[in-house]
């Protein structure tokens, strides 16, 4: 069947040499339904063809172009950004050195602890001074450019627990002090994760997972296959289904995009992936979410 | 590889290198075609406006991600159908809240969602009812010329899928603009069973 379809489709957009042409339509001529569907695809053919080409106004075209550039924070490119990037899946353990994505452990502190007052010791929490990343130009840059997505205002206390009873949502949290300072102490003031004070010192923690690991291993191998679907997301936007759980549930990253695709898989419900990368393209926290009920199924960041 | 993948392989680096005019570069060589892809896909000049704009964005942000498996358009356009997709889900959801009740909210034909644009009006209406698979490679490969690799490549399905969804659609397109043999034709009847 499908040599007979591939047979048509080739007659129909003029492929055959002429000979070969006339030997195929000679065979199908003897099959009255062949020759409706080869009828069927030259006149489709001839219909589409017959249309004009589509462009955009020049109004529309620097409309386009200065919105791509400003969400794009076109300008303030850094220049390592041209460094091929690693394999995602070797993201997560060099996470821990790279002061690229501190400001992605500066924002899962909070949780962190709540998530150790609750006594799980899987989440462990050290002090570091930071006084270079928030001076990390491309990243504060791309930050402050006109983001689609801000979660860092949304991020307030939530009544909604995030995994557990009494929990609070991932944010931001900094706590100001001179160069040099290291503290210990209970953060003391929340602010914007896009704020990127020029001296910050913080408790951070180790990068963590939270919910199903199983799942998170299966979005794992998923950024590994060549046809991933982490490469075909879109910008999740305030429309975007479960937006305002992922908001809470996604740690806050070094930057404010998040992009958002559907899992599809076989023979399971289809789930909503929340990501974001950081400023090298890569993958530096997600959430996982059920879009029956929006309920948060794993995380990481 | 060709030597427009080549050029954009080259002007992609040149980005992520900071060069405002390879980013220019690279809309400037492949924003109409997005453009077009994303209205015979949604219909509606605005929707495709702004799913053009999220198609590029998405692809610049993740610019650096970009393996260079496949040429960067074919990663582009992939983006372009993800995108237009996911507006037209917005769009039903959108239309099935805010119509009456007794409205057909998903009619391609209805004046509601979406406003004429340049394809023939027949045309127009025979794609919007194609489903939606069958439609984004009948767009790929028939409206907008593409080989059938980088349709298969656009839409993350293997050549004979794009083949079969192409003949199905291109069929479909024709019954619906009414240019199938005569129907009572039990013949014709038999095949389209």
């Amino acid at each position: 069947m499908r040599d007979l379809e591939e047979l048509i489709t080739a007659l129909a957009e003029g492929s055959l040499d002429d000979a070969a042409a006339r030997e195929a339509e000679a065979a199908l001529a003897r099959h009255p339904d062949t020759v409706a569907a080869l009828a069927d695809h030259r006149r489709t053919l001839a219909a589409i063809r017959d249309t004009g080409v589509v462009n955009m106004s020049l109004e529309e075209r620097q409309s386009l172009r200065d919105a791509v550039a400003g969400a794009i924070g076109l300008g303030a490119i850094p220049e390592t950004a041209a460094v091929a990037r690693p394999s995602r899946r070797a993201l997560w353990p060099a996470l821990t050195g790279s002061v690229a994505v501190l400001a992605v452990l500066l924002a899962i502190v909070p949780m962190l602890g709540d998530l150790q007052d609750d006594g799980d010791a899987a989440f462990e929490v050290t002090s570091r001074t930071d006084a270079s990343g928030a001076d990390d130009a491309g990243g504060s840059d791309l930050i402050d450019a006109d983001p689609v997505l801000s979660f860092g205002g949304e991020l307030e206390a939530n009544e909604d627990p995030l995994f557990a009873d009494g929990q609070q949502s991932a944010r931001s949290t900094v706590v100001e002090a001179a160069p040099g300072d290291v503290t210990e102490e209970p953060v003391t003031s929340i602010t914007d994760a896009t704020a990127h004070p020029t001296s910050t010192t913080t408790t951070v923690a180790q990068p963590n997972e939270m919910g199903d690991p199983a799942l998170l291993d299966e979005l794992d191998e998923e950024m590994q296959s060549p046809d991933n679907r982490f490469d075909s997301a879109m910008l999740a936007d305030e429309e975007t289904t479960c937006i305002e759980k992922a908001a809470e549930v996604l740690p806050t990253g070094t930057d404010d995009q998040v992009f958002v695709f559907e899992y599809e898989r076989d023979g399971a419900p289809t789930l909503m992936v929340f990501f974001g990368v950081d400023d090298e393209g890569v993958v530096d926290r997600l959430a996982v979410l059920d879009p029956e009920g929006c309920e948060p199924l794993a995380a990481r960041g | 590889m060709t030597d427009r993948a080549s050029a954009d392989a080259e002007l992609l680096q040149r980005y992520l290198a900071g060069d405002a005019e390879a980013f220019d570069e690279l809309m400037r060589h492949h924003e109409d075609r997005v453009f077009g892809i994303c209205l015979r896909m949604l219909r509606d000049r605005e929707a495709a406006l702004d799913a053009t704009q999220d198609t590029f964005i998405t692809v610049f942000r993740k610019a650096s991600s970009f393996a260079g498996r496949s040429a960067f358009s074919t990663w582009l356009y992939r983006v372009a159908v993800n995108t237009c997709y996911d507006h037209a889900r917005r769009a039903k959801r959108h239309m099935a809240e805010s119509l009456p009740e007794g409205r057909d909210p998903i009619d391609p034909a209805g004046e509601d969602g979406f406003t004429a644009v340049e394809l023939r009006p027949d045309l127009e209406t025979a794609l919007a009812a194609l489903p939606e698979e069958f439609r984004a490679a009948v767009v790929l490969a028939d409206v907008e010329g593409l080989g059938l690799q980088t349709v298969a490549d656009a839409l993350g399905v293997p050549v004979g899928t794009v083949k079969s969804r192409v003949f199905r659609g291109r069929r479909l397109l024709a019954e619906t603009l009414g240019n199938l043999a005569d129907p009572s034709d039990p013949q014709s009847e038999e095949h389209h069973a």
